[in-house]
């Protein structure tokens, strides 16, 4: 009887022991069911859609019920106090919302990058050349992330190339769109060059020139889970996932940077 | 009743300091939203439900709740305000469900308005001669309280919960309210001010009961006046940002009178200041030159400052001193219409007839989401800034050419202005 006891303690210890030890992430496929909701930032589709996949085979039975929306779209769910289990959003959005969410953990950074079609036919080399005539350039308007961004580069850029530059560049802007695909797909048929993210690079199609490091900005993406999430625990096993070095390495193949220390 | 109390003076900073006291509840609202939201669990659109119905209330029952006050007087319709503004927040403070935020709301706004009209209605009614100066400081007031307490009410958010904070500064607000109105008094039948009215200022030489006021086109002009500028400006303030993210000048640094700062926040703090300064500052200038004279330069000025900011606004210093201008020709509306209904339409029910044409806010803030489906669909904030622009030109030359026309001969109907002789008329004719 006392040995019994003994062998049941032990094993229930070494149970408790390897749930506390083995991260959330590893853990092996369990049998579970059911559906989490998350909301991605739209630029961070393509990465995502693989991750999406890997967290589905480790949960088996979980489906992650996605939608990919703009940075407002999701601060407003947000407001709204929607019962999102996990969420991915630009610090910007994610700031605004500390009463209503989680500490959000970062897991990527992104920048901008100048993308011209094979050939550079208008001889763009540098951020100052795309104030020169004969650019047409194609862009995100102020209201999305990706041109929110572009207009903080060209401001940074004007502190040293005088205001003219600004005035310049926006004289060169042949399109401005709402989402960050329809910025690159504008580069070659409508514009010559493209400010976008860095993720974005596709180097079959165009040429990437980087900006200096002096004018760009970084832009950290975090995820983090509702306070009033459903599946929180599930949801915090995603951003686990993607914090963690299988995740980070699917978000390397996409061109992103990897999270702050 | 002590002599000293019966001073306009005296009159007028009480006033201030009552239009202070309630300025939070419209200014001070927004570092609550969170809390309730994160305590409560509800949608932050939901929380926001109850500012939209505190302004509601606050601005259309000013009118009802004006003719009580010029039936009882300023010191127990302010008293009743100030506890009704006090109930309200700890009502807030123990609210856990939406349905008794909103009426928190409810009594907030009848509380507000109780105090905004009368502290308006003692200022034009104490005042003869200064009478738009009184009405500017009165009304700067308002925004001026919630600058002094933003920061301990963000404070004690903080530190000691939502609940509590609302308790105490409801209680507060309602207790100073309660008793600086003990200082107010009923006015004399005329304004008692030593000052004398400027020749170039018209005024009536009787009191309009409420339903003749309704029955005057010069109340109508006034209506859509008001109207036309208050939009406009409302219209320009909300496209600033829009206008500083499309130019690309949002973040750019500006450095003016030894302040540097991102230009839209440069714009948006300018804001603050210019509305604060122009209602009395302009209100003083209406009582020498003549209220239709000021509000012609004023609305033309606002006019030409919303087509220039569309136009030239295009760098940094530019866009910030344009916005600037535009946000100093707008905010004395709520000095010189006041005034100038005091003026036309006599002392006795100057609270219940400026609280009709104060309606004219409410309706103007109705048509500002217009802006947005005007902007949604041409793509852009051009076309709504020139209607802004179009609406203060237009306000500007009914100003000479309506109303001032229409009121001098209504004064003269009524005896309140000298005949024109016929040679005066020969001469105006040729």
């Amino acid at each position: 009887m006392h040995i019994r006891l003994s062998r049941t303690l032990a094993l229930g210890t070494a149970a408790a022991l390897l749930a506390v030890v083995v991260p959330a992430g590893t853990r092996p496929a369990a049998a579970e069911s059911g559906e989490i909701s998350a909301l991605v930032a739209s630029n961070a589709k393509g990465a995502f859609t693989q991750l999406i996949k890997q967290f589905e085979v480790k949960h088996k039975g979980v489906k992650v019920k996605v939608e990919y929306l703009g940075g407002a779209e999701i601060g407003k769910r947000i407001d709204n106090n929607e019962p999102v289990d996990v969420v991915l959003a630009g610090s910007t959005v994610l700031d605004k919302e500390v009463q209503l969410i989680e500490p959000p953990t970062p897991v990527l950074q992104n920048k901008e990058m100048i993308l011209v079609p094979k050939g550079n036919p208008a001889k763009v080399h540098s951020l100052k050349d795309l104030a020169n005539p004969g650019v047409k350039l194609s862009m995100g308007t102020p209201t999305s992330a990706v041109g929110r961004l572009a207009s903080q580069v060209i401001q940074n850029a004007a502190a040293d190339y005088g205001f003219d530059f600004v005035t310049n560049v926006r004289k060169n802007i042949a399109v401005a769109s709402e989402k960050g695909s329809d910025v690159v797909d504008a580069i070659g048929p409508k514009a010559n060059a493209g400010i976008t993210f860095a993720s974005d690079v596709n180097p079959k199609k165009f040429d990437a020139i980087t900006i200096d490091e002096k004018y760009n900005v970084t832009s950290t993406y975090s995820m983090t889970v509702t306070k009033n999430a459903k599946n929180a625990a599930l949801g915090k096993d995603f951003v686990a996932l993607v914090r963690g070095p299988q995740g980070q390495e699917t978000l390397k193949k996409f061109h992103y940077m990897p999270p702050p220390k | 009743m002590p002599t000293a109390l019966r001073n306009p003076w005296v009159q007028l900073v009480a006033g201030v300091i009552c239009m202070a006291m309630i300025a939070n509840l419209q200014y001070g609202w927004t570092v609550f939203v969170d809390p309730l939201v994160q305590t409560n669990g509800w949608g932050r659109a939901a929380v926001q439900v109850s500012f939209t119905i505190f302004v509601v209330v606050e601005t259309w029952l000013v009118p009802f709740e004006a003719a009580l006050v010029d039936k009882y007087g300023p010191r127990v319709m302010v008293a009743i305000g100030g506890v009704l503004a006090g109930i309200a927040w700890v009502i807030d403070a123990n609210a856990h469900s939406l349905a008794v935020l909103y009426t928190a709301a409810v009594v907030a706004g009848i509380g507000a308005g109780i105090v905004y009209g009368t502290c308006i209605g003692n200022a034009l009614k104490w005042f003869a001669g200064r009478r738009g100066l009184a009405a500017g400081l009165t009304s700067a007031g308002f925004g001026a309280g919630a600058a002094v307490t933003v920061i301990p009410l963000t404070v004690m958010i903080k530190n000691s919960g939502y609940e509590h904070t609302f308790l105490f500064f409801g209680i507060l607000q309602g207790l100073v309210i309660l008793g600086v109105s003990m200082l107010l008094v009923t006015p004399p039948k005329s304004s008692p001010e030593k000052q004398k009215v400027s020749p170039r200022v018209l005024v009536g030489n009787r009191d309009f009961v409420p339903r003749e006021v309704l029955a005057s086109p010069v109340f109508y002009v006034m209506y859509v006046m008001f109207v036309l500028v208050a939009s406009g400006g409302l219209t320009a303030v909300a496209q600033l940002a829009p206008i500083a993210n499309d130019r690309y000048i949002n973040n750019f640094p500006v450095t003016l009178f030894a302040i540097t700062a991102p230009a839209l926040t440069y714009a948006l703090s300018l804001n603050n200041i210019m509305n604060g300064i122009t209602r009395p500052l302009l209100g003083f200038v209406s009582d020498k030159i003549g209220r239709e004279t000021t509000m012609f330069g004023a609305f033309l000025l606002e006019g030409f400052g919303i087509f220039a900011l569309m136009q030239w606004g295009t760098t940094p210093v530019a866009f910030v001193l344009l916005s600037g201008l535009v946000f100093f020709a707008w905010g004395e509306i709520y000095s010189i219409f006041p005034a100038t209904t005091r003026d036309h339409f006599g002392q006795k029910y100057a609270t219940t007839n400026y609280g009709m044409l104060y309606t004219a806010k409410g309706t103007a803030s109705l048509l500002v989401p217009l802006a947005s489906v005007i902007t949604a669909k041409t793509g852009s904030w051009t076309a709504v800034l020139a209607i802004a622009a179009a609406f203060n030109i237009i306000a500007a030359f009914m100003a000479m050419f309506v109303l001032r026309p229409l009121r001098e001969r209504d004064l003269r109907n009524r005896g309140a202005l000298p005949p024109v002789s016929p040679a005066a008329a020969a001469t105006a004719t040729t």
